[in-house]
């Protein structure tokens, strides 16, 4: 028999098993929940954004203003780029004064008034890039992500750090409990060990993808319900983003993968893939603060900016770094399973 | 050289064969050893499995009967020996697609998985061509009375139920060798003698491997047996052969009689007509155990048959007046593994 076709049709069941079962259906049921309590938070934040975005045009102008009567940029009482030291006290006094803008030589009651500005979508552009690169995003990454609406921006990352929490719940027993109720020996003579290992991670890949899409499309729904913007941009630009990140999260299905075909007890299976992706998780941070480019790659989050990337090189980096890191997780799965015992 | 052969199988045992497939063997079993940590499982067994035969695997718990099982079905691999299956090891799945069937025992079936689904699934990962697979999985689920239980979750089905659907899977695609460990554990009567039905029907047509404690099953259905103790092959050849069934004849005599005073007195032994039994054609010996209350005649089976031996007997012990309790062919196979094990 064709490998492919042995490993189409075990990750056909799979995918049906996990929609069947009573775990799966639990956390698809979960997972759309989730989206739609986040589309709930968001249109809480929806005001504190707006506040956000009118600060910067402010600023904006003010800058344009302190200009022309050629006064320094860095003016006392100006508020910061970043939105995050909107709240810090102004330099100077040292008093606690309000963080409301001032013009210069004008009373603060006289300060131009939030109502008269108006934001245009290239203003909020260039903000949303602004925060990007202050968050760290190499330019790339955030003049692409500065022109996604930023709320789907924020169900993307939502989506990716909650990911593992997926992946880990949806795959820890994938292999593990055939093993232990020996299920895996209806298969054993039937197809090729790797061949079901690989079935098996498919058929989980296709699972969170398909669970993650019913997510995002909630919000989607959400987000053009509330008129935040058209159906159409949330379609397109969801689809996108989450094309985009979904080898990156394959990363963490390998690692899975790997635990559960070495593991034989379910629970034991789960509680070692949350060891794992801490650890994973620790080594990533590790990476991130002393920028090490290696310890940076272990863990999927580390592809997630390559795979944004606009730049044709660094996507495809991402984009190898994700399939390389999913072939050493499966390659070493196949290693043990292939050997071991049923 | 192996227990088996130490102990002078008859040559009713196949020969070891000198290349990896003879077409008489079906399943060779070489010098197999399997420890699980420090106990010993299988210690150099050596069994070779006539092509379409019934063959039994006798043993007390832990015998080693399972283990032995479980290196055939490729489900363990032995720490030293070989296993050939059709002339190849039992793991090469793409070799043995469709040609090896196996009931494991206790392997639970997957519970979210309706049953017509879980055996087409399993039927085309068999190799079975796609457009008959459906039928053959029906045609097998009929066969072991679940007609109707196509559309019913595995989860559903009562413990009976669920060995029926595995024995449906092990004998679908009627593959040439057949592995069945413990058939009928959990069935009631009549199931298990549909069961031992359907497994006699494949006489001659497929080599079936039997694992099972039940040795009156055994000795019904079985051409051939191998008797485990400790791991170690302490008997092996055709059942008749191992039951003494094909040599020896055993009739059970009422040794008390009450006289007339209605006092109960034992038959002295002398007056047993042994001389005139002996004069039987074919008879080589006779002798009484009084513990059994039976006399033993064993005779030349290329001479005589068992019956004419009996029928004689029978006509000499009748004349003598002795009360007859019973008549049998060979001490069976309980009493034969009894001696043979601890």
């Amino acid at each position: 028999m064709n490998p492919a076709v042995e490993v189409a049709l075990i990750a056909n069941r799979e995918v049906k098993k996990n929609f069947r079962s009573v775990k799966g259906i639990l956390l698809a049921v979960l997972t759309i929940m989730g989206g739609v309590a986040f589309t709930f938070i968001l249109s809480g934040s929806e005001k504190v954004r707006s506040k956000i975005e009118q600060q910067a045009k402010l600023q904006q102008q003010m800058q344009e203003q302190m200009q022309q009567e050629n006064l320094p940029p860095d003016g006392s009482g100006a508020p910061a780029l970043d939105p995050l030291q909107r709240n810090a006290p102004p330099r100077g006094n040292g008093s606690s004064g309000s963080h409301r803008p001032t013009t210069p030589g004008k009373p603060p009651g006289e300060a131009s008034k939030p109502a008269e500005i108006k934001v245009t979508a290239e203003d909020l552009k260039k903000f949303n890039t602004a925060v990007y690169e202050e968050a760290g995003l190499a330019p790339s990454v955030a003049a692409y992500l500065g022109r996604a609406p930023m709320s789907l921006v924020m169900v993307l990352f939502v989506s990716v750090w909650l990911s593992p929490l997926l992946v880990s719940l949806l795959g820890f027993d994938g292999v593990s409990s055939d093993l232990q109720y020996r299920a895996y020996r209806f298969w054993a003579t039937r197809s090729r060990r790797w061949s079901f290992l690989l079935g098996k991670f498919l058929g989980l890949f296709v699972s969170v993808a398909i669970t993650t899409l019913a997510m995002n499309f909630i919000m989607w729904i959400a987000i053009a319900a509330r008129g935040e913007e058209p159906f159409f941009t949330c379609v397109s630009w969801g689809f996108q983003l989450w094309m985009r990140v979904l080898p990156a999260v394959a990363g963490w299905m390998g690692i899975v993968t790997l635990i559960s075909a070495s593991v034989r007890v379910p629970i034991l299976s789960l509680l070692t893939t949350f060891a794992a992706f801490f650890a994973v998780f620790v080594i990533w941070i590790i990476g991130v603060n002393v920028d090490n480019d290696f310890l940076k790659m272990v863990c999927p989050y580390g592809y997630v900016t390559h795979l944004l990337d606009t730049k044709i090189d660094q996507y495809l980096i991402g984009l190898m770094l994700s399939l390389g890191s999913v072939g050493v997780w499966i390659g070493g799965a196949v290693g043990i399973f292939r050997w071991r015992d049923v | 050289m192996s227990e088996a052969e130490e102990i002078g199988e008859s040559s009713d045992v196949a020969p070891s064969p000198k290349k990896r497939n003879d077409g008489e063997t079906a399943v060779h079993v070489r010098g197999v050893r399997k420890q699980f940590g420090s106990k010993v499982a299988v210690d150099r067994a050596t069994m070779h499995m006539r092509s379409r035969r019934i063959h039994g695997l006798i043993g007390p718990n832990g015998a080693g009967k399972t283990t032995t099982f479980s290196m055939m079905a490729g489900y363990l691999k032995p720490d030293e020996g070989s296993v050939d299956v059709l002339g190849f090891d039992p793991r090469n799945v793409d070799a043995l697609r469709g040609r090896l069937g196996v009931l494991p025992q206790d392997a639970q079936l997957p519970a979210s998985d309706p049953v017509g689904e879980f055996l087409t699934h399993l039927a085309k990962l068999q190799g079975l061509e796609s457009g008959a697979v459906e039928e053959i999985a029906k045609k097998a689920l009929v066969e072991v009375g679940g007609a109707d239980w196509w559309s019913t979750r595995c989860g559903a089905l009562s413990h009976g139920m669920a060995k029926r659907v595995a024995l449906a899977q092990a004998m679908m695609g009627s593959p040439e060798v057949v592995l069945l460990d413990e058939p009928t554990a959990g069935l009631d009567p009549r199931n298990a003698y549909e069961v031992r039905q359907l497994v006699k029907t494949r006489r001659g047509k497929t080599t079936v491997i039997i694992s099972s404690h039940n040795l009156q099953e055994l000795e019904e259905i079985c051409d051939f047996a191998v008797v485990l103790d400790r791991g170690v092959v302490v008997a092996s050849g055709k059942m008749s052969e191992l039951t003494a069934a094909s040599s020896e004849v055993r009739i059970t005599l009422k040794m008390s009689r009450r006289d007339h005073g209605g006092n109960t007195f034992r038959i002295p032994e002398s007056d047993l007509p042994l001389p005139a039994l002996r004069e039987i054609a074919g008879v080589t010996a006779v002798i009484f155990e009084g513990e059994r209350n039976e006399l033993v005649l064993n005779f030349d089976k290329k001479l005589v048959e068992a019956e004419v031996v009996i029928g004689f007997a029978l006509s000499v012990l009748l004349q003598r007046q002795m009360l007859i309790s019973g008549v049998g062919k060979g001490r069976g196979l309980e009493a034969r593994v009894m001696d043979l094990t601890d």
